[in-house]
């Protein structure tokens, strides 16, 4: 019976077909809308989440600095500068051991990181006119087995015992600077000195006369290309890459008081751990940590809270679009039963000719019911189609790797299905219940 | 088979007095099979329109009649004398007000709605003065639709239609749609459809109405086919030249049976 259903109501839905669409057209539109914009919003978390866990979903962020809402106010309620400028707040020395001592084994590494500046490189004592560019970063081992650096080391190694100290001058460089001085030779490289100037000015200092530094290659790593950069000779000649030195290295050529402290630092979890209640204790006790007196703040984030923020975001756009995509379907769903309504009209004859041909008054109601569900799932299908569509071509746009959600084309489908039956009930029922004499003496 | 269509003369009005006025708890058991080849046994059918209200109208005034297997009957009244409200009644397309009416011996006030529904599919062949095809549809499907609602399958279906359309001679166009086909051969298609479920009793309201002389003379011999073929047939029109090609004439006039006489047609 549901075969000839599907014929019957196929057959009366081409009879009209400008009729059938335009009445499909509420349907397809208010799917297509919300397709699309959850579409849209679906490959916004995606992309989100896949950047943040690139980055490391283990990966914690630790900041302290000065809270001033506790500084002094003046009568009037204004903030006045902090009492003591001279000492920033800072993680110590103590704290961090301390810190270790304590959470060391929930811990994979500790990252710190000090930029120092941007300068050009080349090989020291070396006659040609090579340059690299160049970023100066004083790091430690950690920074190298944060995954969120996603370091790969091509050649050499990276800070060996003994090569961390405040004076040692050894240095990690990307393969790119390896092609750019020494033609690609990574092994040959490494063991290699090069040059680049500094100024105290650079460094935080005043002086703006350039010092030139050597340092020692230990090691190349593989330079990962960022979506902006080009990949044409030219642009490889000129790239900017990150040259590592060790972080007490580094400390000792800033010239400025804040720079040799730490207020900031990344450390990796070990799998496994709760990241969310490692943030918060690891914080908590840092914070307890801070001298008295004194107004630090420590502050602790991971990127799981910016997934969850993302995803929070995203999750009330969609609900928000859902909303609007509810009030175009209802208005679709009217439109449905409005033309089952003018089409039960032009066609009681034939429904009285089919009673007194045997039709029960379910065979009537089924066969109008079939005919709205089947507008109301072609037009769904057609919606969905659109507003993948439309969805992947935003996304396109916008430079986002679209997601395909089964579930939601699924669940898209069973509503258009619901508005059939919801909406075709009412007019199918009358049908049914049309006494026949009537529906067959209707001209 | 001829002889047997003469004898029907019991069901005069004699007994027309009102023994079950209107009496709502009726038994309901099937007790009238007594007589087993009546097919239609109508007694005292009043029918009235827009009951309780100022215009209240009766337009049947207590019809009794007995239809036999395999009659040609026709019933004869000009227009406003009550014949389509009877037909419906018969057809069990409406119930009558007050009176019983068996058909093939079963109550009919008691049936439900979709009992009556699978009595007018599978018991009773309608065939309408304006054809009441359903359009958009072929022929054969046409023929099929009485054999869907009596749920068989596909095959059964078209097999079915097939033979019946090939029966009335319009195989060669069955998969027109009705718009493509004359009067006549609509009519024959209808006849077809009325045949699908091989029914006891077909009901021919005004059938060759719609039709020229010649045509109606096609339709008719088709009707006198079936009712060789044993079937039992019972014409309503306001043509004395259609009744005269029954066996057994019952003229209709105001809501009354006023004559009934032997139709030319002798099978």
């Amino acid at each position: 019976m549901l075969g000839e259903n599907i014929t019957l109501a196929w057959r009366s839905l081409m009879a009209n077909k400008l009729r059938t669409f335009l009445t499909m057209l509420g349907i397809i539109i208010g799917i297509a809308a919300v397709i699309a914009i959850t579409t849209i919003g679906n490959s916004t978390v995606e992309q989100t989440k896949k950047e943040y866990s690139q980055m490391g979903t283990n990966v914690i962020n630790y900041y302290i600095y000065e809270d001033y809402t506790m500084s002094d106010t003046d009568d009037a309620g204004n903030v006045t500068e902090p009492a003591d400028t001279s000492s920033q707040p800072q993680f110590t020395k103590d704290m961090m051991e301390k810190m270790v001592a304590k959470f060391g084994d929930k811990i994979d590494c500790i990252m710190m990181q000090a930029w120092l500046t941007s300068t050009q490189a080349k090989r020291d004592s070396a006659s040609d006119s090579k340059t690299a560019n160049i970023t100066v970063q004083g790091v430690n081992n950690g920074f190298f087995k944060l995954p969120t650096n996603n370091f790969q080391l091509t050649a050499g190694t990276t800070f060996q015992e003994g090569q961390m100290g405040a004076d040692d001058k050894v240095c990690i460089v990307s393969d790119k600077l390896v092609d750019n001085l020494f033609d690609g030779d990574y092994e040959g490289a490494i063991g290699q000195d090069i040059e680049f100037e500094m100024s105290d000015m650079d460094l935080g200092g005043q002086d703006e006369n350039k010092q030139t530094y050597i340092y020692t290659i230990i090691g190349v790593y593989a330079y990962q290309i960022q979506g902006q950069d080009f990949q044409n000779s030219a642009d490889m000649k000129n790239i900017q890459t990150d040259l590592y030195i060790p972080y007490l290295n580094a400390q000792s050529l800033v010239k400025y008081e804040s720079g040799k402290q730490i207020n900031y630092f990344s450390l990796n979890a070990k799998p496994g751990e709760d990241v969310f209640t490692l943030t918060d204790d690891i914080k908590a006790y840092l914070q307890s940590l801070v001298p008295a007196g004194t107004n630090a703040i420590v502050d602790g984030d991971n990127n799981a809270t910016y997934i969850e923020q993302a995803e929070a975001s995203v999750k009330q756009k969609s609900l928000q679009a859902a909303l609007v995509g509810a009030i175009a379907l209802l208005v679709g769903g009217i439109g449905v039963m409005n033309i089952m309504t003018v089409t039960i009209v032009e066609r009681t004859k034939e429904i009285g000719t089919r009673k007194a041909l045997g039709a029960l008054n379910s065979d009537i109601r089924s066969q109008f019911i079939t005919e709205a569900i089947m507008i109301c799932l072609i037009g769904g299908a057609i919606g969905i189609a659109g507003g993948i569509s439309i969805g992947f071509v935003a996304c396109k746009m916008q430079g986002i790797a679209p997601v395909l959600s089964f579930k939601q084309i699924g669940i898209f489908f069973l509503i258009s299905l619901a508005i059939g039956v919801f909406f075709g009930y009412y007019p199918a029922a009358k049908a049914a219940r049309m006494n026949p004499i009537d529906a067959l003496r209707y001209e | 088979m001829s002889e047997e269509t003469v004898k029907a003369p019991e069901t005069e009005q004699a007994e027309k007095t009102l023994p079950e006025a209107d009496t709502p708890a009726k038994e309901c058991a099937e007790e009238t099979k007594a007589s087993s080849d009546v097919v239609i046994h109508l007694e005292n059918i009043v029918k009235k329109y827009y009951i309780g209200s100022e215009n209240e109208l009766e337009v049947l005034h207590g019809i009794s009649l007995d239809i036999r297997e395999g009659e040609l009957t026709s019933i004869v009244g000009e227009s406003g004398s009550g014949k389509s409200t009877l037909m419906n009644i018969i057809g069990l397309l409406d119930k009558p007000t007050e009176g019983k009416y068996s058909l093939l011996g079963e109550d009919v006030e008691c049936m439900k709605d979709a009992t009556m529904s699978k009595i007018r599919g599978l018991r009773i062949g309608f065939v309408f003065q304006n054809y009441n095809l359903i359009p958009r549809m072929s022929a054969l499907a046409n023929v099929e639709v009485p054999l869907l609602y009596a749920r068989k399958s596909p095959r059964e279906r078209k097999e079915r239609a097939e033979e019946l359309l090939e029966m009335v001679g319009m195989k060669d166009r069955m998969n027109h749609n009705p718009d493509e086909l004359s009067g006549g051969q609509k009519q024959r298609v209808a006849i077809a459809r009325a045949m699908a479920n091989d029914p006891a009793l077909i009901l021919g309201d005004e059938p060759t109405g719609a039709l020229d002389r010649e045509t109606s003379e096609e339709v008719i011999n088709i009707f006198h086919d079936l009712h060789d073929k044993g079937k039992t047939v019972l014409l309503i029109t306001h043509s004395e030249h259609v009744a005269e090609e029954t066996s057994r004439i019952l003229t209709l006039m105001d809501g009354r049976i006023t004559g009934e006489r032997k139709g030319a047609y002798a099978g």
